[in-house]
C-alpha cells in the first residue's frame, strides 16, 4: 500500500494547523470547571502541565511518523509488529492495538458535537430542537470528507486564525473584571497527586485531537522538518487555554466556578465590548465555536474515515463515511442529559488520553528494539 | 501539476448521432481535401458555387497588361477596403504592368513586382481561399495558375479606443479593448515592449472560424500553464465564439461553482500586468473582455489602481474593499439573525427603535428582507438594460422612491432600507463585475440560512462556502492561494499592497520561470551603485 495520489500533499504548516484546530473545540467550554475541581488555584498550572503531556505526545508521533515517513499508522504498525515472512502476522497484531484509538476517536467526535449542541441550544437557539443542531454539524462534517486531504488541509488553514483570533479578542478582554485575589494563594490545599489528576483531566478532552495527525502525516510534504511546527501546534491551544483558564478563575474565583456548568460560556456572557457596538457577544462566541467546533469533528470524522480505508484496504472512502453519518447521529443522542454526557466524555476521554499515549509509545519502543523504520528522518529532528 | 485536462467523453449515442450531422453540414471542414485548378473559369465556378449566393460576395474580372492574362479578384463588399482594391490591385495590375510577363511563374511575378500590398500570402487550398475571402482578404486568380494570391485587405468598421465601461479607476490608462483583435494586441504590445511576448493565433468556431489569441511571455510564464490552456483551446468546439465569454465556460475548471475561476478584463494594463506576473491571457476577435488564467480569490478585491496609487492608500482602499466584500455577502443575513435570533446583542436603544420601527411591519425579518432584496436586483437589472442617462435616474429614483414609500406603507422598516442600501453599495465596490456576482448570488442562501439558524446558520454556510473555495483550482493553482497554501513571499501582495519596490518576486504559485522582478527604486540603486563603485576601485 505506497501513496495513491502523489500530488497530495500538506506542508509543515497546514500539519500544523490541522492539530492545532483539531485541538481547539468543545473541550474548552468545560475546561476551567475540570482543572478547578482537582486543581483549585493551581488549575491554570495543571493546564500548562497537560499542554506539556499533550506536547510530548505529538512529539512521540511525530518522531514515529518521521521513522515512517509516507505512511499512516496503520501500515507502520503492521511494518513494526509483523515479520516479512507472514504478512497477515503484522496485521492480526496491530489491529486489536488500534481499534481503541478507533473507538475512542468515534465516541468523542459525536459526543463533542453533542456537547456543542447541548450549549447552542441552551444559549442561542432555545426554540431548535437538539437534533437539528448535532444534524447539521455531522452533515457538514460529512460534506468535508468528500473532498482530498490537501482540501482539508486548506479549509483547516483558513479557519484557524479566523478562531483563534477572535478567542484570544474575547479571552483577553474578559480580563476586564479579573481580581488578582481570585488566584491566591496558589498552592493552597493541593498536593502533585491533585495537581496531576487536574493536568490529566485537562489533557484527556480538551487538549486530545492532535492524535489526528497518526493518519495526516502520511501526506506531510517535509516530514523532517514537522517536530517544531507539531510542537508549536499544541502550544498555540495551549496558551489560549492558559488564557481562559486564568481569566475564568480571576473572574468568577475557585468556588464559583465550580458551580458553573459551561465556565467558558459564563466568561464571555460578563465581558463587555468597548464601545458598546454589540450590547451582548455570548451569540457570536458561539458562532466563532461553530467554526471550532467544526474543525474538530470533520477532522476527527476524516481521520476514521481514512483509518477504516486504510484497514479495508479500500479505496474511497465515501461509502465509509455515508454509513458512519447514521451511526454517529444515534450514538450522539445516547447520553440521556448534560450529566451523563459529561460522565461519558470523561470516561472516554480518559481511556483515549490513555490509549493516546500508551500505543504510539510501545510502538516507537518496539520499532527501535526491532530497528524497523528509517532513521535519519526521525534523527535530523 | 495539472489534475483536471481530461474531462469526460460525452454520451456515446450523442456522439454517433454528431458524427451523422457532421457529414452533412456544409463548412470549412469539407472543404479541406480540395484544391484549386489551373483553370480560371473553373476556380470562379466552384467559388461562386459557394459564396455566391450572397449579394455582398463580389468577383471582378479583368486581364492582366494589355495584352492579356485572365484573371479575377473576389472579396466581400463591407469587410475588405475597396479603394485599396481599386488604387493597388486593380490599378496596379490592369494599367501599371508592362507588355512582358513571365507567363511560367505568373503568380509570384506578380506578388513580387506589382502589388504594392504590405501581406501576401499564396496558397492553392480551397478552405483557406475560402477563409481567406470571408476573412476580408481579396484573393487574386490568374489563369493558368493553381494557386491564389490572397492580399490584406481588410478594413471593415469599429469601435475606437474608449474607456472601459465596468472596471473605471480613478488613477492610472483611461483606455480600454475594443471589439477588433488587433487593436488589442497593439494595446498590449505598446505597454510591453518586449520580443519574448508571444501572440499566438489560434482559429475556434466551426462556423464563426473565430481568430483567438493567446498571449503569454515566452520567457516567464510556466510552460506546463502555457501548453495546458493551449491544449484546452485546441480540445473545445462551439459553433461560434461570439464573445470570449463562451471560451471562459468551456475551458473553467469548475462549471457548477458560483466562483469565476478565470478572470476576465477590458483592461490592456491589468492584461500587462498580469503577463508580467507568468499568466496567460487569451483575446477573442470581437470581444473587448481578454481572459486571465489562473485566477485566484484575491481578484475579488484587487484592482490594477492598487499598483498606481502609493502603497498606504492602495492598502487602505483594499481594506475598503474586503469590508465592502463583508456587507455584500453578510449584512442582510446579520440584519435576519440579529433581529429574529438574537436581539440581546443589538445596544438597547437600538433595538427600541428598531423594535418601533418593526412594529408596523407584517411580515418575519427574513421576508422583509428577501423582498428588499429582490426589489433590489430588480432595480439593478433594468437601470443596466436602459440607456445610459436614463438607467441612473431609474436607479436613484427607484432606489429612495421605492424605498422610503415602502418605509411608508409599513411593508419595511427603515433599517431594513439602510441594510440593503449598504449591501448594494458594498457589491459594486468589488472591481470586478463577474466576482461581485457571486457574491450576489450567494447572499440569498445565506438570507434563508440565517432564516433558519441565526448566526449558527450563517457559520455553517460561511463554513460550506469555506470548503468549496478550498476545493477550488484553477489551472492547477488553489483558488485560495496564497492565503492557503500560506506563502509568506506572495502575502506581500494580497491583503496589504507592499510598497512597489518590495514586491521583489513575482507570484511563486505560478511557477514562473523567473521569480524575481526588475524592481529597485533611487535609494536602493544609488547604494547599488556606489558598492559597485567600490568594488570597482
Amino acid at each position: 500500500m505506497t501513496n495513491k495520489d502523489p500530488r497530495q500533499e500538506i506542508s509543515p504548516r497546514q500539519s500544523a494547523s490541522i492539530i492545532a484546530s483539531t485541538m481547539i473545540g468543545a473541550g474548552v467550554l468545560t475546561l476551567p470547571r475540570t482543572v478547578a475541581e482537582y486543581a483549585k488555584q493551581s488549575g491554570w498550572f495543571a493546564v500548562i502541565l497537560g499542554m506539556i503531556i499533550a506536547m510530548a505526545g505529538v512529539s512521540i508521533m511525530t518522531l514515529l511518523s518521521n521513522k515512517f515517513p509516507r505512511q499512516n499508522i496503520i501500515e507502520y504498525s503492521q511494518e513494526i509488529l509483523g515479520s516479512r515472512k507472514y504478512k497477515a502476522v503484522g496485521r492480526w497484531l496491530s489491529y486489536p492495538l488500534l481499534l481503541p484509538i478507533l473507538g475512542y476517536w468515534c465516541v468523542v467526535t459525536v459526543l463533542a458535537s453533542r456537547l456543542f449542541g447541548e450549549v447552542v441550544v441552551t444559549a442561542v437557539l432555545p426554540a431548535t430542537p437538539l437534533e437539528v443542531i448535532i444534524s447539521t454539524m455531522l452533515l457538514i462534517a460529512y460534506v468535508l470528507t468528500f473532498y482530498s486531504v490537501e482540501v482539508v488541509a486548506r479549509v483547516n488553514e483558513l479557519l484557524l486564525p479566523l478562531i483563534v483570533v477572535p478567542v484570544l479578542l474575547i479571552s483577553l478582554s474578559s480580563y476586564q473584571h479579573a481580581r488578582l485575589y481570585h488566584l491566591f494563594p496558589l498552592r493552597y490545599d493541593v498536593d502533585w497527586s491533585d495537581l496531576f489528576m487536574g493536568a490529566f483531566s485537562a489533557f484527556s478532552f480538551p487538549f486530545l485531537g492532535f492524535e489526528v495527525l497518526l493518519l495526516f502525516a502520511k501526506y506531510s510534504r517535509h516530514p523532517s522538518v514537522l517536530l517544531r511546527d507539531h510542537v508549536a501546534a499544541v502550544a498555540l491551544p495551549g496558551f489560549i487555554y492558559t488564557l481562559i483558564a486564568v481569566a475564568g478563575m480571576a473572574v468568577f474565583g475557585v468556588d464559583e466556578l465550580k458551580r458553573l456548568m459551561w465556565p467558558t460560556y459564563e466568561l464571555v456572557k460578563v465581558t463587555k465590548v468597548p464601545g458598546l457596538i454589540l450590547e451582548r457577544v455570548e451569540s457570536a462566541f458561539i458562532g466563532v465555536w461553530v467554526a471550532a467546533v467544526f474543525t474538530t469533528t470533520a477532522n476527527i470524522y476524516y481521520a476514521i474515515c481514512m483509518f477504516i480505508r486504510e484497514m479495508l484496504g479500500m479505496k474511497g472512502h465515501r461509502i465509509i463515511a455515508t454509513i458512519l453519518l447514521p451511526l454517529f447521529y444515534w450514538i450522539s443522542l445516547r447520553p440521556p442529559n448534560i450529566q451523563a454526557l459529561i460522565n461519558y466524555l470523561t470516561y472516554s476521554g480518559c481511556a483515549g488520553g490513555i490509549a493516546i499515549l500508551v500505543i504510539p509509545t510501545l510502538l516507537l519502543g518496539v520499532s527501535y528494539l526491532r530497528k524497523k523504520g528509517g532513521k535519519g528522518a526521525a534523527h535530523d529532528a | 501539476m495539472f489534475r483536471r485536462i481530461g474531462k469526460k467523453p460525452p454520451y456515446k449515442k450523442i456522439q454517433l448521432q454528431q458524427a451523422v450531422e457532421r457529414k452533412r453540414e456544409q463548412s470549412m471542414d469539407t472543404l479541406k481535401d480540395r484544391n484549386l485548378t489551373a483553370s480560371l473559369d473553373e476556380n470562379l465556378q466552384t467559388m461562386k458555387e459557394i459564396l455566391g449566393h450572397s449579394s455582398d460576395f463580389v468577383v471582378r474580372e479583368f486581364q492582366i497588361s494589355q495584352d492579356g492574362v485572365n484573371a479575377a479578384i473576389m472579396f466581400i463588399d463591407g469587410l475588405a477596403n475597396s479603394t485599396l482594391i481599386d488604387q493597388f490591385i486593380l490599378k496596379a495590375l490592369m494599367i501599371d504592368t508592362g507588355k512582358e510577363i513571365d507567363a511560367n511563374h505568373i503568380i509570384q511575378y506578380i506578388e513580387k513586382q506589382h502589388i504594392p500590398i504590405n501581406e501576401v500570402a499564396e496558397s492553392g487550398q480551397l478552405h483557406k481561399t475560402v477563409g481567406a475571402v470571408l476573412a476580408g482578404d481579396t484573393v487574386l486568380f490568374v489563369e493558368g495558375s493553381e494557386k491564389a494570391l490572397f492580399l490584406n485587405t481588410k478594413g471593415w468598421e469599429k469601435r475606437g479606443i474608449e474607456e472601459p465601461r465596468t472596471e473605471s479607476v480613478v488613477r492610472g490608462p483611461r483606455s480600454g479593448f475594443s471589439e477588433s483583435l488587433r487593436t488589442n494586441t497593439s494595446q498590449i504590445r505598446i505597454q510591453l515592449k518586449d520580443p519574448s511576448l508571444v501572440v499566438k493565433n489560434m482559429v475556434i468556431g466551426k462556423r464563426g472560424n473565430t481568430n483567438v489569441a493567446v498571449i503569454y511571455i515566452k520567457d516567464l510564464a510556466n510552460p506546463q500553464l502555457i501548453e495546458e490552456v493551449e491544449s484546452r483551446l485546441k480540445a473545445i468546439n462551439v459553433d461560434a465564439v461570439i464573445d470570449s465569454g463562451y471560451i471562459e465556460q468551456l475551458i473553467e475548471d469548475h462549471h457548477w461553482s458560483p466562483f469565476p475561476t478565470i478572470q476576465n478584463t477590458e483592461r490592456p494594463d491589468k492584461v500587462s500586468a498580469n503577463l508580467l506576473e507568468g499568466r496567460v491571457v487569451i483575446l477573442s476577435d470581437g470581444s473587448p473582455f481578454a481572459l486571465i488564467a489562473p485566477a485566484v480569490f484575491t481578484q475579488f478585491y484587487q484592482s490594477p489602481e492598487d499598483y498606481y496609487e502609493r502603497f498606504l492608500i492602495a492598502t487602505l482602499v483594499r481594506f475598503i474593499r474586503i469590508l465592502s466584500m463583508f456587507f455584500a455577502i453578510l449584512l442582510p443575513s446579520l440584519y435576519i439573525a440579529f433581529s429574529s435570533f438574537h436581539p440581546e446583542m443589538i445596544p438597547s436603544r437600538l433595538e427600541i427603535a428598531m423594535a418601533a420601527g418593526r412594529s408596523t411591519v407584517p411580515f418575519p425579518s427574513i421576508i422583509e428582507a428577501l423582498l428588499m432584496e429582490l426589489t433590489m436586483e430588480i432595480l439593478r437589472e433594468a437601470s443596466v438594460r436602459l440607456p445610459g442617462p436614463i438607467g441612473q435616474t431609474i436607479g436613484i429614483v427607484g432606489a429612495l422612491v421605492v424605498g422610503q414609500a415602502a418605509v411608508e406603507a409599513g411593508i419595511v422598516s427603515p433599517i431594513m432600507v439602510i441594510v440593503v442600501a449598504l449591501t448594494t453599495i458594498g457589491s459594486f465596490a468589488s472591481p470586478s463585475y463577474s466576482a461581485a456576482i457571486a457574491l450576489r448570488m450567494l447572499r440569498f442562501p445565506m438570507m434563508v440560512a440565517a432564516g433558519a439558524f441565526g448566526l449558527y446558520g450563517i457559520m455553517l454556510f460561511l463554513i460550506l462556502i469555506i470548503i468549496h473555495l478550498c476545493s477550488l483550482e484553477s489551472f492547477g493553482v488553489p483558488y485560495m492561494t496564497p492565503i492557503t497554501p500560506y506563502n509568506r513571499q506572495d502575502n506581500r501582495d494580497t491583503f496589504v499592497r507592499f510598497p512597489l519596490f518590495q514586491l521583489k518576486r513575482r507570484p511563486s504559485f505560478l511557477n514562473p520561470q523567473f521569480q524575481y522582478r526588475a524592481v529597485r527604486n533611487a535609494q536602493e540603486g544609488m547604494k547599488d551603485d556606489q558598492q559597485g563603485s567600490q568594488t570597482g576601485n
